[in-house]
């Protein structure tokens, strides 16, 4: 008993055994694959399959009608096979198209490491198979890479990872198969642009002459159709894929250079000090580094993997990499959080205490000046300051930094000064210290260790220009405010010592706060009143006045008035005669 | 190089086949598996399969044209008929044909004497 197919050739129904008709669909398609790169092989092969209905058809009657093994035999031998098929001028031509296209396809160049050829796991050598170079080449460029340009240790394991391993040797023809570049990949993609158009037109002929003509050639149309979007795709893919591996370089790059740069850079004594200062304890820092290190390391790291699984059209995914990826990824994010959170929680309540004091002054009139910081420094033991450069210690705007005091280092800042109208008959003076802690409690204890000093009596208030944070305390944004509080009808002077902590002090001429300084104010009902202003402009510190008598600029300062030049610059102070009016 | 004289010989048989197809066509339409009896008679054709491609490329470089007959007993069937430019072509290679006849005779006869 044999089992029977049942077949269609040329629309007639044909009941075929199992075998014969396993060798007659390998005999056509052995027909096919000879002429399938000829322009009318569609054509050619329904004529054969017309053929051989017609021969099949007589083998069959009534009584017999199965064809079998032997019927099939004998339609092969009548056609014969398709090298005996006859080699004319046309058919050689297509022959060798059929050779080319064939070995098109199956050499198409993929990317493998070389276990042949390797120095450590074969990636040098897979990229220079790939690209078609010296191996010389692509190892010296990696040792100079990996040596002075720090990510290229990365892309390396990476390309050991995701790059397989040529292991037969048909990954090795592929390995070294033909040159894929840009040159190349349109080039294939013209050669199937042409053919897609010629089949199209062949197509559109086909319909006209044949209903079964159509359906073949149909079918090549849409594949040929997917072909080349498939085509489009990849060079899409790899124009992605590059682009995923710029972008993951460039994270990378940011990365290693902001963090690694910044605690191994000429400032890290400063940098770990502050690290010391912020993070209750050493290890929230280190859990916060590493946690950011992988929730941005790690997602980069992907891309860089993505983007050249991309360019080189890698298939094979790792799913191991990609869970345990996925898994540091999330432990490196709740390190981040956990150290956040953790600190963060630290600075949740401000706590503020308050000194007050009022003294008894009977006098008019007092002067307010700065204990200025090049005294303080002396007063205080300051041996060092630890600061990135010289401007920003000169302005101690709101600003904290590091100075070395009997051996150890502390923290130091600027108070900030308001002057505001008093309740009393009295000057007052209020000191609020004020820090951040975990609750109410820890920040009042944190801004009671602020310390700070001033004096006071009948005939002025002296005030530091500078406050501590004790060795112990962690910084918790500790603020200092002084508080003057003078009684209507009062008068005080603003020495220019105050430059530094005067802090946006109300007064009836909206007077900027500099231009307050070494003058003489009264407070009234409305506020705070300028005595001694009469005659002087205020915009002392604008560029340029009308008549440029005075002119500040870049290149100092420079006053004209009746003949006489003054000019303060790099080199000192000048004073000149106007030569056309003063002849000497 | 092998000598194989099958070969030379089917060489030889494909080099006329073109003339016999159209000189066949010339008495009359008729359809593939006609010319294929018509050639076998004359042993001209050893494999069937030689004819189709050629055939087709007669067609397409218009020396035939070709229409669909229904058939009574088997699949629809490709008439081919010899075009104008096919009978003119035809002509050319018969008197090319009967020029060779002869000079290849009297080379063949020459060399014999």
């Amino acid at each position: 008993m044999n089992k029977t197919v049942t077949i269609n050739i040329s629309g007639i129904i044909f009941h075929i055994e199992e075998d014969a008709y396993d060798k007659l669909s390998k005999y056509l398609n052995t027909i096919k694959g000879y002429f399938a790169s000829n322009e009318s092989g569609n054509e050619i092969i329904t004529d054969i399959e017309a053929r051989i209905a017609e021969l099949l058809q007589a083998k069959v009657n009534q009584v017999k009608q199965v064809v079998l093994m032997s019927d099939v035999n004998d339609v092969i031998a009548a056609l014969g096979s398709p090298e005996e098929f006859g080699i004319d001028e046309e058919n050689t031509s297509n022959k060798n198209n059929t050779e080319n296209n064939n070995a098109n396809e199956p050499i198409r160049k993929r990317i493998f490491r070389d276990p042949d050829e390797k120095a450590i796991g074969g990636v040098c050598s897979g990229l220079a198979h790939y690209f078609d170079v010296d191996v010389v080449w692509i190892r010296l460029a990696t040792f100079l890479l990996i040596f002075f340009g720090g990510i290229s240790l990365w892309v390396y394991i990476i390309l050991w990872i995701i790059i397989p391993e040529a292991k037969t040797t048909a990954d090795r023809l592929a390995m070294r198969g033909e040159k894929i570049n840009i040159d190349n990949i349109s080039k294939s993609f013209k050669e199937e642009m042409s053919g897609v158009k010629s089949r199209m037109e062949k197509y559109g002929n086909e319909v006209n002459e044949s209903f079964r003509n159509a359906n073949g050639s149909a079918r090549t149309g849409v594949d040929k159709l997917a072909y080349i979007i498939g085509r489009i795709f990849m060079v899409m893919a790899r124009l992605i894929g590059a682009f995923l591996i710029f972008i993951a370089v460039m994270v990378l790059f940011g990365l290693m250079a902001s963090l690694f740069g910044f605690s191994f850079s000429g400032n890290s004594a400063e940098y770990s000090d502050w690290i010391n200062i912020i993070f209750l304890e050493k290890s929230h820092y280190w859990f916060g580094f590493t946690g950011l290190l992988i929730t941005i390391g790690v997602p980069a790291f992907m891309l860089l993997y993505g983007g050249i699984k991309l360019l080189f059209k890698i298939k094979y995914s790792n799913r191991w990499l990609n869970i345990s990826a996925g898994i540091i990824w999330f432990l490196g994010f709740i390190m981040l959080v956990f150290a956040s959170v953790k600190t963060a929680s630290d600075f949740d309540e401000q706590g503020k205490m308050k000194e007050h004091m009022e003294f008894n002054s009977t006098s008019e009139f007092i002067t307010i000046s700065a204990n200025p910081s090049s005294v303080w420094f002396k007063q205080n033991n300051v041996e060092e300051l630890i600061e990135e450069d010289e401007d920003h210690r000169r302005r101690f705007d709101n600003h904290y930094f590091f100075a070395k005091v009997n051996n150890t280092k502390k923290l130091i800042g600027t108070p900030e000064l308001k002057i505001i109208t008093s309740a009393s008959e009295n000057f007052e003076v209020v000191i609020n210290r004020k820090a951040r802690g975990g609750n109410k409690r820890s920040a009042y204890e944190r801004a009671k260790e602020i310390s700070y000093s001033f004096k006071a009596d009948s005939s002025g208030i002296n005030l530091d220009e500078m406050f501590f944070i004790n060795e112990n305390e962690k910084f918790r944004v500790q603020e200092l405010e002084i508080i003057v509080k003078v009684p209507e009808g009062k008068t005080i002077f603003l020495d220019k010592s105050l430059h530094n902590i005067i802090y946006d002090v109300a007064n009836v001429t909206d007077t900027y706060d500099l231009d307050m300084l070494n003058r003489k104010w009264k407070m009234t009902s409305k506020g705070l009143e300028c005595i001694d202003c009469n005659g002087l402009e205020r915009n002392v510190h604008s560029v340029e006045n009308k008549e440029k008598h005075i002119i500040i600029d870049e290149e100092g300062v420079r006053i004209n008035k009746k003949g006489k030049k003054i000019i303060i610059n790099e080199d000192g102070v000048h004073v000149k005669e106007h030569k056309e009016n003063h002849e000497e | 190089m092998n000598v194989n004289s099958e070969n030379t010989k089917a060489q030889m048989r494909k080099g006329v086949l073109e003339l016999c197809i159209l000189s066949i066509l010339s008495q009359g339409d008729a359809y593939p598996t006609e010319i294929i009896d018509k050639l076998k008679e004359t042993k001209l054709v050893v494999v069937e399969g030689t004819l189709y491609p050629l055939l087709t490329r007669l067609k397409n470089t218009g020396l035939l044209s070709y229409r669909w007959e229904e058939s009574t007993s088997g699949p629809p069937r490709k008439y081919y008929k010899l075009t104008e430019i096919g009978q003119q072509y035809l002509k050319e290679l018969q008197i090319s044909w009967n020029e060779l006849v002869v000079a290849v005779n009297k080379t063949i006869s020459n060399n014999q004497n």
